[in-house]
Parts: structure tokens; sequence; C-alpha cells
């Protein structure tokens, strides 16, 4: 049964039919087409899937759409503003901060979301915000990195 | 999500919700979902509805400090709890709790009231909940009721919620007549995104002569529920700080003796046992190492 539902996603609203059982990261790759949010497990470990709901950094995989009516989300591909890449995206560039990159969407979002809170973290709290998200290449030394060089 | 099948509500009222829980069979309530969706996922619950906590009015989302208690609404996130300055200010061992669960992500969404429905036997709120007194207010079918932590669990996944009963509130007494000192302890191979091997939350009440007045003991993820332990009291009661080496040692065995751990892929039995041991002297030696 097909419910309509609305999502405010990167700035633009959109009107869309669901059923009940699919995840706002479905309805993002596969209604929206944004595939820049990944599917790494599905079961809210992993951190791939994060995107930024209603100003909470979120496994996408774990929520429904049904449940997100009405919400706003930012997504990686928010970042980049009028072809101007998001500080973050350019220090995670500058610093080497990613490999496959798989991960690297949700690392992004998880250091947004991180620094729209707090524009100042600690070492710690950097780690403490990206331990939900998990990066097999790395070692995680340069995410940490890239994100402390966009703290003015 | 593959092989499921479900209507979804968001009911406005809990009355609302009670109804169609009871109307329809297998309806499941979802708060933060954190739990639910993974189960669902792996097909391990099929409910035939999914009844959405998250627009009853009066919100359930709420922390609020009283003279003689703290109540937290069971629609509060994990995240809230944590950065409350409430509840850091007056049990901070709870907001430790709180953010020992998954991660930033997980937290942003997972409930107090879904970490306590789920009834994991090694869920990280429970055991501060538990030493520290609280009781959990549960709307029933005509009406409310208020049952004490230690008497909500009864099994792995299992709580006394009969159906149409919905959990709403946790209330936290206040003691501001002595110092109240709880720490927890959560024992896990990851520092993030991982359950507890072992849960300890200690609770010790200190008198302004320095003497232990009372104290509570749980364990988590060593027994079928949450334990809270009995004969803390005779034990720790009148005890001067700092403890002796005789009354720590007879607390780390009530604990070893008190704790029922199983073998599973995580840990063995035996590898528990001996954390209860560890951990119980670093939570005493945490405690009285802050008491001045």
């Amino acid at each position: 049964m097909e419910t309509e539902i609305k999502l405010k996603v990167n700035g633009h609203l959109h009107e869309i039919k669901v059923d009940a059982g699919r995840t706002i990261l479905e309805v993002l790759r596969q209604d929206l087409g944004l595939t820049g949010t990944k599917e790494g497990c599905g079961t809210g470990d992993c951190g791939a899937c994060t995107v930024i709901l209603d100003g909470k950094p979120v496994n996408s995989c774990l929520v429904l759409a049904v449940n997100a009516d009405g919400s706003e989300i930012t997504t990686v591909e928010g970042l980049t503003q009028d072809g101007r890449m998001h500080a973050l995206q350019e220090s995670f560039l500058k610093h080497g901060a990613f490999q496959c990159g798989f991960c690297t969407p949700g690392m992004l979002m998880s250091g947004k979301a991180l620094l729209d809170k707090n524009p100042k973290p600690s070492e710690l709290e950097i780690r403490q915000a990206i331990a939900g998200n998990l990066c097999r290449c790395t070692g995680y030394a340069k995410v940490v990195q890239a994100i402390q060089d966009v703290i003015s | 999500m593959f092989g499921q099948n479900f209507s979804f509500s968001q009911p406005r009222t809990l009355a609302e919700a009670q109804s169609i829980l009871l109307e329809k069979k297998d309806a499941l309530l979802i708060a933060g979902g954190t739990d639910l969706i993974v189960k669902m996922k792996k097909i391990r619950e099929k409910p035939s509805a999914l009844i959405s906590l998250k627009k009853i009015e009066p919100q359930l989302n709420y922390i609020q400090e009283h003279e003689e208690n703290v109540e937290i609404g069971a629609l509060t996130t994990l995240q809230e709890l944590g950065e409350s300055e409430i509840i850091r200010n007056s049990m901070p061992a709870l907001s430790v709790a709180a953010l020992s669960v998954g991660s930033r992500q997980v937290r942003s969404i997972a409930t107090i009231g879904g970490n306590i429905c789920n009834a994991s036997p090694s869920a990280d709120l429970p055991p501060g909940l538990l030493v520290l007194g609280a009781n959990f207010e549960i709307l029933g079918l005509s009406g409310s009721r208020t049952v004490s932590g230690a008497h909500f669990f009864r099994g792995p996944g299992q709580t006394c919620l009969e159906p149409g009963e919905i959990l709403t509130k946790i209330i936290v007494p206040l003691n501001k007549q002595e110092e109240v000192w709880c720490t927890y302890i959560k024992h896990s191979i990851r520092q993030a995104v991982d359950i507890a091997l072992v849960g300890i939350a200690l609770q010790l009440t200190i008198t302004g002569d320095r003497k232990v007045k009372s104290g509570g003991l749980a364990l988590g993820a060593v027994a079928p529920t949450p334990l809270l332990l009995q004969g803390v009291d005779e034990i720790l009661k009148d005890q001067a700080l700092p403890l002796s080496a005789k009354t720590k040692d007879a607390l780390v065995s009530l604990a070893v003796k008190s704790a029922k751990p199983i073998d599973d892929h995580r840990a063995s039995a035996r590898y528990r046992l001996a954390m209860v041991d560890a951990l119980t002297h670093r939570a005493l030696n945490s405690i009285t190492a802050s008491v001045v």
C-alpha cells in the first residue's frame, strides 16, 4: 500500500509515493537518483549510508521513508553549492583522505554534522563523531586530519 | 525492505496507538527503529503493522527535572540523553551509558524506551536505571501503572508489557539529602558500534560523614535479563570510605556469584565472569577515587 510523502532533499521539495517498507536510503538512491549515499551493511553498523536528517546524522538504511515524511535531508550531493565544493570536500581532497571512496560520502556527512553543531571539535570529538563510519582503506588518520583542517 | 509487507500508521494519541495495537494482530510499536528495522531486515520480526510513536501528542520526547525525580519520556533519543545538562549533572552514569551505545548516527534516532523494551540482556541503559531505582510508567488498557525497573525485565527480549501496553516514561528518583555516586562501565571488544560483553553499574549513596548509606550493583550481559544484585546493602551499609579490601572483595564475590553468563560467539562464560570480577573492582575504585 503506497503513501504519498513529502521530503525536502538538498533544499528541493519532493512528493513521492512510497510503500511502507522502503527506507530513505532506497528512496534517495532509486527514486531521486542520488546515488552518492551508499549501502554498505544495511543494518546501521557501517555508516556508509549516513545522511543528515533534520540536522542529525542518521543511518538512512534504518529510517523508513514514511517515518521521514515532512523531514529535511542533506546528502553528499548537497555539499556542493553552485558548483563550489564544501570546505570539507576540498580538505578531503587536499589530505588524500580516501582511497576507494566508498565510505567517503558517509564520512563527509558525519564531519559536516559534527561541525554544524561543534565548530571547534577536539581530536577525540572528531573520532567519536566518525566512530560509526567504518573505513577499510585509510586507517582514519587522514580523515581526522582533513576534518581538523576545516576547523577555523 | 525485502520480504516485508506491513501497514504503517502515525497516531496522534496514545489511545489511538493502543487501539491499533489491539486491533491488528502482530502489530508492533516503532520508536527509533534501530533495533526493530534490523530485525525486520533479517526477518526475525514480521509485523503486519508498524505503529510509530513519533507524532504522539503530547510528545514523548522530554527530560524534566523535578524536586524528587527526573522524568524522561520514552521517546527521548540516546544522543539527547547523552548531551542533557540535567542528566549530566544529576545522574551522569546514564549519559555515559547512553553515549556508549552504537554510534552518533544510531543515537540520533535510538530511544531510551526502545533500548528498554527491546530488552536485550546486554542493553546499556538498564543497569544504571536499576541501581538508581528507576520506575517505568506504562500506559495499560485501563490507565497508567508504574513498575520498578527490577520487575520490568522477564527474559531475553521479554518484558512485563501486556498486549496493548505502551511504556511512556522513565522516572529516576533524585536524592538531594545525600551524595549519590554512580558509574557505568561497558566492556566490549570495540570502542563503538558494539554490544557489551559485560556491563556494570555501581551506585554508592554517601552520607556527610563519609559513610555508605546504601548502594546498588547491576550487571548487564551476564544473565537472561539486566541483573540488579541482592545483598549489596548488607555488604556496604555503614562502611567508611575509603572502603576496606575486605568490603570490596565481598562485593566482588557477590557479583561473580550472581552472574550467570553463557558462552556465545562474542565471549565465553569464563571470560565474562573474569570480567565481572575485574570490572567490579574497577567500578569501586573509580567511585572511591572520585569521592572526596
